[in-house]
């Protein structure tokens, strides 16, 4: 057991800064998201006026916000909501993305040209303002922030499964399939899609800091998850205003930690691309 | 350091090497002596991969930075251009010694009229300006025999055929009125009737103009309707250097010997070879002291051991143990 | 090149039809009764019905959405709730202080994106490529408004040197009037430097946070393109003509790249209106993106309807803008739709 660690410990070791680095970081967002809401030192919620804006101290590492609330505990608490509302909307995008992207590859035809002009259209425009459309239309709720946030993801998905399902679908293997009547969604399915697990892996996790980057955005702008519940988009609004009396924590801690989760998803998407792909690392 | 007053290159025991032939230990180009005198039409000949570009590379200063070059001695009209990164190339490079390219249509800007191409190299070397400068461009364009010069100013190299582009290279390369033009594979890939019509052209000029010239050419056909002497190159290595008739009569060196040979009529180019068994060997690997020596019939322990000297009569220099009689 | 515009210009069009499409889509999908939404908290049964007759929300909806188009072409974008203005003069009265902010921080990212790629492509692992590779994974992971936060701390609060972060103009200064609406011109053109200084002054911040996050793209397409155009024949041809390396570097390599970076510069400057709502919210800057943000939190959607259909149009503007300067400058793009 000690010797397996230490050996996955090594494997991490050897992999390039940005690599390790994402690696390990994953493991802590995902750890303090499953278990972070029952460890913190503080009740998230708990308001103690008489703690009011402290500085960070051994008590209160990332120090009390306006209404004594530990930020430490908030922070890591908001680790929870702010992945899995970005989690939701990449799945959602995963799912509707590679159907919609797997009928257009298969198909071909007017219905390939029609869905690839309306992507590129979508891709091409200013995406945190139509978020902003999408989410405000829908009504100010979380539900409604994931589906904006999965609508301006899918595209990236359903491009690049239509283009890898067009490529090999004249492909000896996807022939084969086909003389042998084996009926079009499960060649699809069975025969195509596993070629496309690793793209897709790493488009996801890429698509998970754009994710987490846009559901900040638009909690930040007031949509969305609503106070006093913790979340760092949230936080670093609520912080902003105390940063012009000095009290600089209150926006610093949630916002770095945002910032490290993005980051996180980013690397790890570039690792696992260099990864599966080699010859494209440079 | 007697350099007789004619010459106007002379460089000797010329070594470049990359990194990636790192293990190996071999140069890229290995040990060359060359030499040319003013007005002197010389070829080098050699298959593709026979280090005859990277030669013309490091005579007219353009190196990659990636390759390692070390000389005894590199003159050039008597200034020492031993060092690639020596300012002393700055007046030389495209002034005295001029390049024309293979594949015109890639050697020129694709989004620069071919006009202004000319007349950036114009201004660079002669110092024209304005009106002066237009009508040099005119002249130049004139020179290389371009119908309607007046008109193929304003052209793109994509709106014209693959002689015209290159005809314009040869005016890029005659810009700063040179004393060496390089003509490095100048013809290939143009149809026969265009490689004449530009051969004809390079001669003219280059008389014209009393500029010598070293065309490099896999086409021995080419070479030998060209050239003077001829040096004939293997993987690195110059292997033979005579006068044209003398190669051709009486080649010394197994490799030249077979490449005269498989060059019957003027059609035939050393690509097209069927008498030389294998391919130039791979200078990541180990290979012979002469590198000929796997694909020879006559080659035993000492070539592949020991390095043979170019040495000979000056019209019939030949770096072989076994030298033909 | 009239002839070769107005193809371009119907060739956008789909693209424009699609948003409309879309956000009709949305305008219906809104939670709840829209009749008793746009007829306000205070309305009866009565006028509810008749809001919905003057919406047309009786009518079907094929129907509604030509009355739909047909309001569009007239320019009639709706009232805004909380204004009670007209949305289509709110927003054209925003929006040259929020294009004013985007245009001046893409050409900020596309000079420092374009000299960074330029820099990093000459020497490949070198510092510059590993600053490029740096600003630019930055750039994906730092959310726009936190480092604008960031950058006000810094350079307002602690150091004072830029001025508070409340809209384009501190109030010691006379809002300059001038035809334009983006002050620079404007106090340019009226030469009151002073003015032009307190404006450069707001800018400032506002401008760098935006510009951050459009240098890593631009500077990635500009290192990739030069590295591959810098082993290409032609630059080979300039190097062995002498041409002095400035010139081979700018006049020879970068111009034929010039394409691909514009395409780039083109795809940032939509990043950058998208961006630029955050930025605005956090510099107090009363622009389009704020209009919107306003309009979000008071559930007034019509503006918000017409923030996102202003966006499309500029985003078929761009892109438009962007074809025909490629068309001008490289003599290879064909018009091939």
């Amino acid at each position: 057991m000690a010797e397996a660690a230490l050996g996955l410990i090594r494997k991490i070791g050897n992999l390039p800064l940005g690599a390790a680095f994402s690696v390990v970081m994953f493991a802590v967002l995902v750890i303090l998201a499953a278990i972070g809401p029952y460890v913190v030192p503080y009740d998230p919620l708990a308001t103690v006026p008489a703690s009011a804006m402290q500085p960070p101290s051994l008590t209160h590492w990332f120090g009390t916000d306006q209404l004594g609330r530990d930020i430490f505990s908030r922070t890591i608490t908001a680790t929870r909501i702010d992945l899995v509302t970005a989690l939701s909307a990449v799945l959602i995008s995963l799912v509707t993305g590679t159907t919609i992207g797997a009928v257009a590859g298969w198909s071909g035809r007017w219905l390939d040209a029609v869905s690839t002009r309306v992507f590129d259209t979508i891709m091409a425009f200013p995406l945190f303002a139509l978020a902003v459309g999408i989410a405000a239309a829908l009504g100010n709720s979380i539900s409604s922030v994931i589906i904006a946030t999965a609508i301006v993801n899918m595209p990236f998905f359903a491009r690049q499964v239509r283009t890898e399902v067009n490529r090999r679908r004249s492909a000896g293997y996807v022939e084969a399939a086909r003389l042998a009547r084996i009926p079009a969604p499960k060649i699809v399915a069975f025969h195509i899609m596993p070629n496309l697990v690793p793209p897709l892996m790493v488009q996801s996790s890429l698509n998970m800091g754009w994710a987490i980057l846009n559901a900040a955005g638009l909690s930040f702008i007031g949509l969305g998850i609503q106070p006093p519940d913790p979340e760092w988009g949230i936080m670093v609004a609520d912080g902003a205003a105390y940063m012009f009396s000095g009290e600089w924590w209150v926006f610093l801690f949630p916002g770095l930690m945002l910032m490290l989760a993005v980051l996180t998803f980013t690397l790890l998407g570039d690792a696992l691309r260099d990864w599966l792909d080699p010859r494209r690392a440079s | 350091m007697n350099i007789q007053p004619e010459r106007l290159v002379e460089l000797n025991n010329l070594t470049i090497r990359f990194g990636a032939n790192a293990q190996s230990g071999n140069a890229t180009v290995d040990h060359v002596d060359f030499h040319l005198d003013k007005g002197e039409f010389v070829a080098l000949v050699g298959e593709s991969g026979s280090g005859k570009s990277l030669l013309a590379h490091a005579l007219s200063g353009i190196l990659s930075p990636a390759a390692e070059m070390k000389s005894d001695r590199f003159h050039f009209s008597g200034v020492d251009l031993s060092d690639p990164k020596s300012n002393k190339w700055h007046g030389i490079r495209g002034r005295e010694i001029g390049v024309v390219f293979q594949n015109p249509r890639a050697a020129l800007s694709p989004v620069r009229k071919v006009g202004k191409q000319i007349a950036d190299v114009i201004a660079e070397h002669r110092f024209l300006r304005k009106q002066a400068l237009k009508e040099a461009v005119l002249e130049a364009l004139a020179a290389v025999r371009i119908p309607d010069p007046a008109l193929r100013v304003d052209a793109y190299p994509h709106e014209l055929s693959g002689g015209m582009c290159q005809r314009i290279m040869m005016a890029i390369a005659l810009a700063g009125d040179p004393a060496l033009l390089i003509a490095d594979e100048a013809t290939t890939g143009l149809d026969t009737t265009t490689q004449a019509a530009i051969v004809s052209l390079l001669r003219q000029q280059a008389e014209a103009r009393h500029m010598a010239c070293l065309f490099i050419s896999h086409d021995l056909a080419l070479a030998k309707d060209f050239a003077h002497r001829i040096i004939v190159m293997h993987a690195g290595q110059i292997v033979e250097e005579a006068s044209v008739d003398r190669l051709f009569t009486s080649p010394r060196h197994p490799y030249s010997a077979a490449l005269t040979k498989a060059t019957p009529a003027n059609a035939a180019t050393v690509s097209e070879l069927s008498g030389i068994p294998g391919g130039i060997p791979d200078l990541r690997r180990s290979v012979p002291a002469c590198r000929f020596a796997g694909r020879c019939e006559f080659a035993d322990t000492q070539c592949w051991t020991e390095r043979p000297e170019l040495a000979g009569p000056p019209d019939a220099l030949v770096a072989c143990w076994r030298p033909l009689s | 090149m009239i002839k070769l515009f107005s193809s371009r210009l119907l060739l956008a069009l789909p693209n424009l039809l699609g948003v409309v499409i879309l956000i009709f889509i949305l305008t219906r999908m809104l939670p709840g009764d829209p009749a008793a939404y746009f007829a306000g908290p205070a309305a009866t049964q009565k006028s509810i019905e008749e809001v919905r007759k003057q919406l047309g929300l009786d009518r079907s909806l094929p129907e509604q959405f030509l009355t739909y188009v047909q309001g569009l072409f007239s320019g009639d974008l709706g009232r805004s709730l909380t204004s009670g203005q007209s949305v289509l003069d709110d927003l054209v009265s925003r929006v040259p202080a929020s294009l004013e902010l985007t245009l001046l921080a893409l050409a900020l990212a596309s000079g420092l994106g374009i000299l960074l790629g330029v820099g990093a492509s000459l020497r490949p692992g070198g510092g510059l490529d590993r600053l490029c590779s740096v600003v630019s994974i930055l750039g994906q992971a730092v959310p726009t408004f936190f480092l604008g936060l960031l950058l006000v701390f810094v350079f307002y609060y602690k150091l004072g040197w830029a001025p508070a972060p409340l809209g384009r103009l501190d109030i010691l200064y006379s809002t300059p009037d001038g035809p334009t609406g983006f002050w620079i011109v404007d106090t340019l053109v009226a030469g009151d430097l002073d003015t032009l200084s307190g404006v450069l002054r707001q800018l400032t911040l506002p401008v760098v946070t935006l510009a951050m996050f459009g240098i890593g793209p631009v500077a990635r397409m500009t290192r990739a393109s030069m590295i591959e155009v810098l082993n290409s024949d032609f630059i080979r041809t300039a190097r062995a003509a002498g041409l002095p390396p400035s010139k081979v570097l700018w006049t020879y390599a970068f111009r034929s790249i010039a394409v691909p970076v514009l395409n780039t510069v083109g795809m940032v400057l939509s990043f950058l209106l998208g961006a630029n709502v955050l930025v605005e919210k956090v510099f107090g800057w009363p622009g389009i993106g704020a209009y919107a943000i306003e309009s979000v939190l008071a559930s007034d959607f019509a503006p918000i309807q017409g923030f996102v259909l202003l966006m499309a149009f500029l985003y078929v503007a761009i892109n438009l803008a962007i074809d025909l300067i490629a068309l001008s400058l490289d003599p290879r793009v064909k018009f091939d739709g």
